[in-house]
């Protein structure tokens, strides 16, 4: 069916398959090769997608699982590559917004209207970045829920068919993780 | 803080959260038992979470979308060959590129835009400026070269490259004094009142836009652009529905610009009275460093500027005055306030800088001054009427000469008249009236020549002179002209409508005596009037002329055929439809009667009549008309003309209507060849045949094929129309249900709920195109599985079609909702949908096959094979009769029985149906498809009964892979994961056999519930 096989896609399903069986190992080989392919993807697709459709984390990683899992992995596998590549997603982004950051302060940029026209930015990189920081602080599994919903774009469904807990859980640690960011990026910084 | 004080604080906070808010603060306090610490953390986190709503709710990858594309930088853009980056903004890129075709090597600056805006909306922009602002000749502006979309779908322009410096710069680097810097400025004024007179408006005029090169020469940038990216440019755009984003530097922003009232001319007036106050005293009229928004609007709309005389402390030349120039704006001796007296910084200082700039102020004052001021004004009018008057101005006093521009406030009311209509509102009048003399006039001169020729084959004789008749018709028309001065008409708007008013009544008097020549004339203004809209008035005008011409002709001559077709046509307009039939049927009998040969005249008149006819349901006698019309058309105007295009599309429509759908198809996609049009170029004709092929194709289920018809329709149409426009509405539609039949159940979903959310607000919620869309998207809803939010929408659908009453419609939506509540497991609900179904088709009619396959299943699920299998029976019976062997029903039936031989152990049976279906489904769709998954998944269990293990196994992998399209979360997901545990195990594969069955249960129980029929068959699986 996908007649073009990417050249990792052997080493790719090994490495699923590899981690499903518990090696830990595996998994930091996987993390660089989906980090590389989710990068790539989203520099061509939102360079030329963005201004006509939103385009969702899902979408992506679904692209990304395609392209370097071929069709023939299972549920099992599939889950344990979303959540892999919410982590990737993670890194892509805050990889750019160190970039932009740094070049924001070269003094490269010119604004030229009165209210920026970017308005699908709801952070900047500076925020991009202390969310970051503020996410290493939390609680593992609190930590876990953030990334796979916000970097991962799944849906609390998802999430907690990924993690193994119930939706329930999967709520309340949002909820909770929720409100500690909040404090961390906004409040504690206001006192 | 430690972990367990961590889980104490979110222990607290979670206890809180349920609580009402009045209740929080004391049970907080008595729950931490004096932890006065305790207490503030979780009060801290509460009051986080009451505000953290809607944190982290957007998509991580939108949010980074502005940061990622702007990363990109191209080596290549269309011929050009890049070679540095000249500046990057807000809203696009600037490149210097080369063209490296090796015709010839010249430097271009191209122009890269990423606007704010929605891609189609921007194209749209781009193609109407792009052409406006090509036709801009002029040695002081920056020639517009070329422009096109990149690969990656973003307009560029391509530009003259200006190698030069600022306007403001290139004065300064060379000491340049006034009257220098006032030559250049007038240049730059007439540069911009060049394009005035071409109808291009600036909007962004700026010093970093006004260009000096070495040579000295002025190079206007950017004409145009500004509008390009205005998002409150033509008319609302969905993506931008803030208000105040309006393209411009705040600095140089006129007040209309900040209000959002409309931009004219006089905006760029105003542009050019800052730069000139900053070329005159090196500082900007108003001084907005770090003002807020909201302070720069207020300073912008009412704050009045300083004179310039009085704000010069500082020569702006050397040869004025040694330099002293403090960089820093808040350094003292730059205060704004004109009434201040002037701070001198330093003693040292005092004497040469005072001295110096006494002699600049002088210099400044009276007419620079008010010069400035006068382009400067708030409101738009009060401002010189034209960059032409401004530079008239400076020109006087270069020259010595008195200038118009006056301070005070008695002379602005003696002359706002005369301002208002020499520019702006008259503007609008002389262009409205021109289009109306001059359609008059050729129409007028087309009508004498063919009257000449019918004048000479009926052997009549006219005694008026032709002459006498040009001439009076010509003196109308200068008449016309004259009522656009405002000198007669008393400083009155005059409207196009006031003007076509006027030349009616005086057709009506003063050429009574020359009834022929009336009747013409009022037959061409009621065309006016009718383009305008205003169709009561063409009606009686039409009528008025057809009465005269009965009275001079006869009531079967050509005169009055062509009146009548007139007529016809205008109450067509109306909605009249059986007056416009009688009279088009009459207008084509007299002419066709008085012909020896068809005329265009009359094929015109046919296809009038035909698409009246056509509406009215006569759709053998509309395709008749039609064939007629066009072969009169393509003998007569030839192959080419637009007429053939547009009757062969009337002639495709009627062919639709009854059903000779591949005639239909061909000829569309004959007219949509003619059009000549394509995504840069759209047409609406063009669109709308784009979307007929492409819905013909869908219903012959030819989808692959419908796709790149749907989306270039759905792009067309959001170029030509307002997002909102109906038009648009019905391509979402379209295409947005193509899209699930070809298995990407996302796309549908977004393509159709953002089509649902705008029939719903324009159309309202029961019209029927909104009630197909959202059953399209209910259908959208229910095949990723998210069942309850479909049902909920079908149920509507359903509620809305029951009051109606009976029909094919309600007994597709009783269907679609039996559907959603059997994969729901909710078989009773279903069976009663069925059911209804079952009583409301006749014995041989092709939906019976799908009431007949859902009752099929449920009976199956509730153990009645025997029953189940005569109902698949049956529906197969008809399939064969009425249906092709490849149409959904069969295959859909035919996987059906599968199912049932599956579960009833007839594996082989079961497989060798499937593989049929299989191959049939390959040739209509490409994968990964989520039906050619459902397939897979049955052979995948047939294998598996077979004891076929590796069969199995690879089958079911890729049905697997061909649910990439459905959520992880779907039951048929888990069910297919199940069943490739099931075959693992079989194979003693046992760890990893049973977790794939354990996850599997868990999906199909997370989906749809513990309690259902999918749910027990997991489960069955894994004892």
């Amino acid at each position: 069916m996908n007649a073009e096989a990417s050249p990792n896609r052997g080493e790719v399903t090994q490495l699923l398959v590899a981690i499903r069986d518990g090696e830990r190992e595996a998994l930091d080989r996987l993390l660089p090769l989906v980090y590389e392919e989710l990068r790539r993807m989203a520099q061509r697709q939102l360079g030329r997608e963005r201004a006509d459709h939103t385009l969702h984390a899902t979408a992506l990683v679904h692209e990304a699982y395609l392209k370097l899992a071929g069709g023939s992995l299972n549920a099992v596998d599939r889950s344990h590559f979303l959540a892999i590549s919410a982590r990737a997603m993670r890194q892509v982004l805050v990889e750019y917004a160190r970039r932009r950051n740094a070049e924001k302060r070269g003094g490269g940029w010119e604004r030229t209207t009165l209210n920026d026209g970017d308005n699908a930015v709801e952070f900047s990189p500076d925020e991009l970045l202390s969310l970051d920081a503020a996410l290493s602080e939390l609680e593992p599994r609190q930590r876990e829920v953030v990334e796979y919903r916000f970097f991962g774009g799944m849906d609390e469904q998802e999430v907690a068919t990924v993690m193994g807990i119930s939706d329930r859980t999967v709520r309340r640690d949002w909820v909770k993780a929720r409100a500690w960011l909040y404090k961390k990026l906004y409040q504690e910084s206001d006192a | 803080m430690t972990p367990e004080r961590r889980k104490e604080i979110e222990a607290l906070f979670e206890e809180a959260l349920d609580l009402p808010q009045a209740d929080r603060d004391a049970w907080l306090a008595d729950a931490c038992e004096g932890d006065e610490e305790l207490r503030r953390e979780v009060m801290a986190l509460l009051k986080a979470h009451d505000r953290a709503d809607g944190l982290l709710d957007g998509d991580a990858v939108a949010m980074a979308a502005s940061v990622i594309d702007r990363e990109v930088t191209h080596e290549r853009i269309g011929p050009y060959r890049i070679d540095t980056v000249l500046g990057r903004g807000g809203m696009g890129i600037v490149y210097l590129a080369e063209r490296d075709d090796g015709q010839f090597r010249r430097q271009v600056a191209i122009k890269l835009i990423r606007g704010g805006t929605e891609l189609s909306e921007l194209h749209r922009r781009f193609e109407v400026e792009r052409q406006v602002l090509a036709s801009l000749d002029h040695p002081n502006i920056a020639r517009l070269l070329d422009g096109g979309i990149t690969e990656d779908g973003l307009p560029y322009l391509v530009m003259e490259y200006v190698d030069g410096l600022p306007i403001d710069d290139y004065c300064r680097a060379n000491n340049l004094d006034i009257d220098d810097r006032l030559e250049l400025f007038r240049t730059a004024a007439r540069a911009v009142q060049h394009a005035h007179r071409n109808l291009v408006v600036h909007r962004d005029l700026k010093p970093s836009n006004i260009f000096v090169t070495a040579d000295g020469v002025v190079k206007l940038l950017d004409f145009g652009i500004a509008k390009i990216l205005d998002p409150t440019v033509f008319g609302h755009s969905s993506t931008i529905t803030r208000t105040g984003a309006r393209l411009m530097t705040p600095a140089y922003a006129s007040p209309e610009q900040i209000t959002g009232d409309p931009i004219t001319t006089a905006t760029d007036v105003y542009g050019l009275g800052v730069v000139l106050y900053q070329l005159l005293t090196e500082r900007l009229p108003f001084s907005l460093d770090g003002c807020s928004p909201g302070e720069c609007e207020r300073i912008i709309l009412s704050d009045e500027p300083a004179r310039p005389s009085s704000v010069v402390i500082q020569p702006i030349a050397r040869d004025q005055a040694p330099t002293v120039v403090p960089e820093d704006p808040s350094a003292p001796g730059l205060a704004l306030d004109a009434t201040a007296p002037i701070p001198v910084p330093d003693a040292a200082l005092t004497m040469p800088l005072l001295h110096h700039a006494q002699r600049l102020r002088r210099r400044l004052r009276g007419d620079l001054d008010r010069i400035v001021l006068q382009a400067l004004r708030k409101e738009p009018e009060r401002r010189y009427a034209s960059p032409a008057e401004l530079a008239e101005d400076i020109d006087h006093h270069l020259k010595g000469l008195p200038v118009s521009a006056r301070a005070d406030s008695r002379a602005y009311r003696a002359r706002k008249f005369v301002y208002r209509h020499r520019w702006g509102v008259a503007v609008s009048a002389v262009v409205a009236i021109t289009l109306i003399a001059g359609a008059l006039a050729t129409a007028w001169q087309a009508r004498r020549a063919s009257r000449q020729a019918a004048i000479a084959s009926a052997q009549r004789d006219r005694a008026t002179s032709e002459a006498e008749k040009a001439a009076r018709v010509a003196g109308l028309m200068l008449d016309l002209f004259r009522l656009s001065d405002p000198t007669q008409t008393l400083g009155d708007t005059v409207t196009a409508r006031e003007v076509l008013d006027q030349g009616a009544e005086r057709i009506e008097r003063e050429f009574r005596d020359q009834p022929e020549v009336q009747a013409d004339l009022l037959s061409e203004v009621a065309r006016v009037y009718g383009n305008l809209g205003l169709l009561d008035r063409s009606e009686s005008l039409v009528r008025r002329s057809l009465q005269l011409r009965e009275d001079l002709f006869g009531p079967t001559s050509l005169e009055v055929s062509a009146s009548l077709g007139q007529l016809g046509q205008i109450l067509a307009a109306e909605g009249r439809r059986d007056e416009a039939i009688t009279h088009l049927r009459r207008a084509v009998e007299i002419r066709q009667a008085s012909l020896e040969a068809p005329d265009s005249m009359l094929a015109q008149m046919q296809t009038d009549l035909a698409w009246e006819v056509r509406a009215a349901g006569q759709h053998e006698e509309a395709a008749e008309l039609f064939r007629r019309a066009l072969n009169t058309q393509i003998n007569q105007l030839g192959d080419e003309s637009p007429l053939v295009a547009t009757t062969m599309f009337g002639l495709a429509s009627a062919y639709h209507d009854r059903g000779s759908f591949d005639e239909a198809e061909a000829l569309f996609q004959q007219a949509l060849e003619r059009y000549d049009a394509d995504i840069a170029r759209p047409h609406p004709m063009a669109a709308t045949a784009l979307l007929n092929i492409g819905m013909l194709r869908r219903l012959k289920e030819e989808y692959l094929a419908a796709e790149p018809m749907l989306e270039s329709a759905l792009a067309m149409r959001q170029a030509l129309y307002d997002p909102d426009h109906y038009m648009v509405i019905e391509a979402l539609s379209e295409y947005g249900q193509l899209m699930y039949y070809l298995g990407r159940y996302d796309e549908a979903y977004r393509v159709l709920l953002d089509g649902t959310e705008r029939a719903n607000r324009i159309l309202g919620p029961e019209h029927d195109k909104t009630i197909t869309l959202r059953e399209a998207l209910a259908i959208s809803l229910s095949l990723s599985g998210r069942y309850s939010e479909a049902l909920a929408r079908h149920d509507t659908a359903l509620a809305i079609k029951r009051e109606e009453g009976a029909g094919a419609s309600l007994l597709a939506s009783i269907m679609r909702s039996g559907r959603v509540l059997l994969e729901m497991g909710r078989l009773q609900e279903a069976g009663a949908r069925f059911d209804e179904g079952l009583a409301m088709t006749e014995p041989t009619s092709v939906y019976r096959i799908l009431a007949l396959r859902g009752s099929a299943q449920v009976a199956q699920r509730q153990g009645r094979y025997a029953e189940a299998e005569r109902m698949l029976n049956e529906g197969l019976a008809i399939a064969t009769e009425r249906l092709r062997p490849t149409h959904r029903y069969t295959l859909g039936t035919q996987r059906a029985m599968a199912c049932l031989m599956i579960e009833t152990g007839r594996y082989a049976d079961a497989a060798t149906l499937l593989e049929g279906v299989l191959a049939a489904e390959r040739t209509k769709f490409r994968e990964p498809h989520p039906e050619i998954g459902h397939t897979l998944h049955h052979l995948g269990a047939a294998y598996l009964g077979l004891a076929d293990y590796g069969r199995a196994d690879g089958t079911l992998r890729l049905a697997l892979a061909n649910y990439a399209a459905l959520p992880s979360t779907h039951w048929q997901v888990g069910d297919a994961t199940s069943l490739l545990g099931a075959s693992l195990l079989a194979q003693g594969q046992d760890p990893v056999a049973r977790q794939l069955l354990e996850d599997g249960q868990r999906i199909v129980r997370n989906h749809v519930g513990p309690d259902t029929w999918q749910a027990r068959r997991v489960q069955a699986r894994l004892q």
